[in-house]
């Protein structure tokens, strides 16, 4: 073993690059079985629902966003860092192998996908303050018309809106007064006793038993 | 459109193929295309096999009502795209794989066991670990190239993003518009029924087992025991918000057939039986409202009663079969002197206007003659079901007992029986009353002879007594005439006849209570005292009253005068 130099092997950037790739590795995994699992047996296993679904897209992109960040922090270690086999490598046997795990090209679909992609970011005029202003703008936005759409409480927007005005106010305060009024009217009927409750009063009338229980 | 039509013809197969199936396999595969045989008939099959051969001689068009495009393209798709999602994260998954087992294999050439660890067992296999080297490169040519190119491909998928986002955005806020719009309209309907003082309750449409709204515009609530409760639901359409009335009996919805009563009147002339009078059907629906569906309910209401009425009619016309009461299909013949009263019960056509509003066609003095009366029978039978539904009512009110449980189970109303009873009544009545003018005509010369005639005599006591009136006293007790016959001789004797015309409590048998008191002068009769009882007795034939007077009032005529001789 010893008798290859392998110092100049980006330890540390391949390091964390294995352990996020490993976790990308595992989450696809799992989702990919789910979905696999239900168009085998559609019947039996059920598909995720939406938020989990949702869920594990997020994690997905928080693990694929962090070996970006990883890439761009090596970039230049990684950028002229290049991978060659030894003479150990089965090179004969194992042809497909080696240049299968050598491919820099992405695959034909994904390539399109870029084309089309570079395409489109030749004709925008890409402005990286006016993208961060605009990125800030659609998530103060999204957030705005969030709590616009939070409701509390039983009243419309125009009774909210009534209650603000003067007369508003002035109900309210007659409604209170009107709650007051009947609570002290209530303690001086029943003395601050509790009333009997509806179904005692049927069940003394039917029966004539008045239990304390 | 090829798809259409290959289904299409693997329908037309299915069609085909149908023929040679057995009635055992054929049934089961009609109630899974169809659901149920109920909604089946002759007609609607007939319509359906000429409306597609029409459809078909037109165009290829297929226009069956087993395929549903929309549904089945929105599932195709989800199946389409779920296969997609599957095959993207296989390709996904395995280009990870890749990745990690390269980055796993460079890395083992320095820590062995960390880099075996994530390394795929096909690698580990064939491959030894340490197998791969690295070099650095000195330089790195044309990284700016490459840099506009990264610039280029993160703006064109941010683009893409924020493109696809906002149509996503788009979408659900028309979604949201139309859905407020949609329930908008629903609520502001159901405003309209309840501000009609309808009752609502939470209830769930037999159709799909959905929350629903419904309404109760029947009588079971208000004393009706009639089996359909009169319970609709209020069912919203998805595509618009608008509700429309489905009425619901015995856990089912569908329309119902709408029939009302219709009292006929027909007199025998030269034995023959002719229209003199009809009751008029004077309903309008249509229109009365502002809203359709309000108008829907209180159509509903109207025929419901009228159901339960003829349901009751018909209940208490089998009782009466004997007393020349026929019932033919949804007729009800009642026969009484010279008279046919025919309550019938009709379906009820909105679109045909002609025999709505064209009742009394061809009317002359003599078609006409009845008209009111058969109206006030019409009416009269109305009432008599509410006061029975009243009644029903104050049980239910009552402190449940034994008595009051059974009550309730065994009320039925009385409509047809007082209505024939007092018919008859009157009848007999004229019959004895000219029995009794008879008399008079026949011993006028011995005898000085006053006739009283007092009409619901049972009812006095009640009519003196004000506070406790009750204007259908008259319709549920018996109705009773006393005939009071005063026979005054020369000397002064008087014989009093008092006879009660009644009926038994089904109404129509005819019961005669003769009491026949003997007093000596016309004073004591006044103030009924002295008298002497000579007869007293029950009969249910008028011509045994007539023999029997005639007998008695002879008696006394010949007695009186043995009398008057003794007493001499």
């Amino acid at each position: 073993m010893s008798e290859f130099d392998y110092s100049k092997v980006p330890v540390e950037s391949l390091e964390s690059l294995r352990n996020r790739l490993n976790q990308v590795h595992l989450s696809l995994r799992k989702l990919a079985d789910q979905v696999n699992h239900n168009i085998r047996n559609p019947n039996k296993a059920k598909l995720p629902n939406y938020a989990q679904f949702q869920n594990q897209f997020h994690v997905l992109i928080t693990q694929l966003q962090s070996i970006a960040s990883i890439l761009t922090n090596d970039d230049d270690i990684l950028k002229r860092t290049n991978a060659y086999p030894l003479p150990n490598f089965p090179t004969t046997e194992q042809e497909a192998l080696v240049t299968t795990l050598l491919r820099k090209k992405p695959l034909p679909e994904v390539e399109g996908w870029m084309k089309d992609a570079i395409g489109r970011g030749a004709l925008q005029e890409s402005d990286l303050e006016k993208d961060e202003a605009f990125v800030k703008w659609c998530a103060e936005t999204v957030q705005d018309l969030r709590d616009e759409f939070q409701f509390y409480g039983f009243h419309s927007q125009q009774e909210l809106e009534f209650l603000e005005t003067e007369e508003g106010k002035k109900e309210a305060q007659r409604k209170r007064d009107l709650e007051l009024e009947q609570e002290e009217e209530k303690m001086r009927t029943t003395g601050g006793k509790q009333p009997l409750h509806p179904n005692k009063v049927f069940k003394f009338m039917y029966q004539g038993v008045l239990d304390d229980s | 459109m090829s798809k259409y039509t290959s289904r299409y013809q693997s329908f037309h197969s299915q069609l085909t193929s149908r023929d040679k199936l057995s009635v055992a396999e054929l049934i089961p595969r009609i109630l899974q295309e169809r659901n149920s045989f109920l909604y089946i008939s002759e007609e609607s099959l007939e319509n359906e096999i000429e409306h597609k051969n029409s459809s078909e001689a037109e165009s290829q068009e297929p226009d069956n009502v087993f395929a549903q495009p929309d549904e089945i393209d929105s599932y195709e798709l989800f199946q389409k795209n779920k296969v997609e999602l599957a095959q993207q994260l296989n390709s996904a998954l395995n280009e990870t794989s890749l990745s990690l087992d390269f980055v796993s294999l460079l890395l083992s050439s320095v820590k062995v066991n960390l880099g075996k660890s994530t390394m795929s067992p096909h690698l580990t296999q064939n491959v030894p670990p340490g197998s791969l080297n690295a070099d650095r490169l000195s330089k790195y040519d044309d990284p700016n190239d490459m840099q506009s190119k990264v610039a280029n491909l993160g703006n064109g998928w941010k683009g893409e993003s924020i493109e696809k986002i906002t149509g996503l955005f788009r979408n659900a806020s028309m979604k949201l518009n139309e859905q407020v719009i949609k329930e908008k309209t629903y609520w502001e309907l159901l405003i309209n029924v309840l501000d009609h003082d309808e009752v609502l309750y939470k209830t769930r449409d037999p159709l799909d087992n959905s929350r629903a709204i419904g309404v109760k515009y029947g009588y079971s609530a208000s004393g009706s025991s009639y089996r359909d409760e009169g319970n609709a639901i209020l069912r919203k359409d998805p595509s618009s918000g608008a509700i429309s009335f489905v009425p619901i009996s015995r856990g089912r919805a569908g329309t119902k057939i709408c029939k009302y009563i219709k009292v006929r009147i027909l007199t025998k002339v030269d034995d023959d039986y002719l229209l003199t009078g009809q009751s008029l059907f004077d309903k309008k629906f249509a229109g009365k409202n502002t809203s359709a569906i309000i108008n829907d309910i209180e159509k509903a209401r109207y025929f419901v009663f009228q159901e339960d009425l003829f349901y009751h009619l018909t209940r208490e016309a089998k009782g009466l079969i004997n007393y020349n009461i026929l019932i033919i299909s949804n007729k009800i013949i009642i026969e009484v002197d010279n008279e046919l009263i025919e309550i019938e019960s009709v379906v009820f056509d909105e679109d045909d206007e002609e025999e709505l509003n064209n009742l009394y066609q061809n009317t002359n003095q003599l078609s006409s003659s009845n008209n009111r009366r058969a109206e006030a029978i019409l009416i009269f039978m109305n009432l008599m079901l509410c006061c029975f539904y009243k009644y029903n009512l104050s049980l239910k009110q009552k402190v449940p007992t034994a008595v009051t449980k059974w009550k309730q189970q065994n009320s039925h109303p009385l409509i047809l029986r007082p209505l024939l009873g007092h018919i008859r009544h009157e009848l007999n009545v004229s019959s004895l009353r000219s029995v009794l003018k008879n008399h008079i005509g026949a011993f006028k010369q011995d005898l000085e002879l006053e006739l009283e005639v007092i009409q619901y005599s049972n009812l006095q006591a009640q009519e003196l007594d004000k506070s406790f009136e009750n204007p259908f006293q008259k319709a549920i007790e018996a109705p009773c005439t006393t005939f009071k016959l005063r026979c005054k001789r020369r000397d002064g004797r008087v014989l009093e006849t008092v006879i009660d015309v009644t009926s038994t409590e089904i109404f129509v048998n005819l019961v005669l209570n003769l009491n026949v008191t003997k007093y000596d002068s016309g004073s004591d009769c006044k103030q009924h005292d002295n008298g002497a009882n000579v007869l007293q007795n029950t009969f249910y034939d008028l011509n045994e009253v007539d023999e029997c007077l005639n007998w008695t009032i002879m008696n006394f005529i010949n007695q009186d005068s043995t009398i008057t001789s003794a007493d001499g």
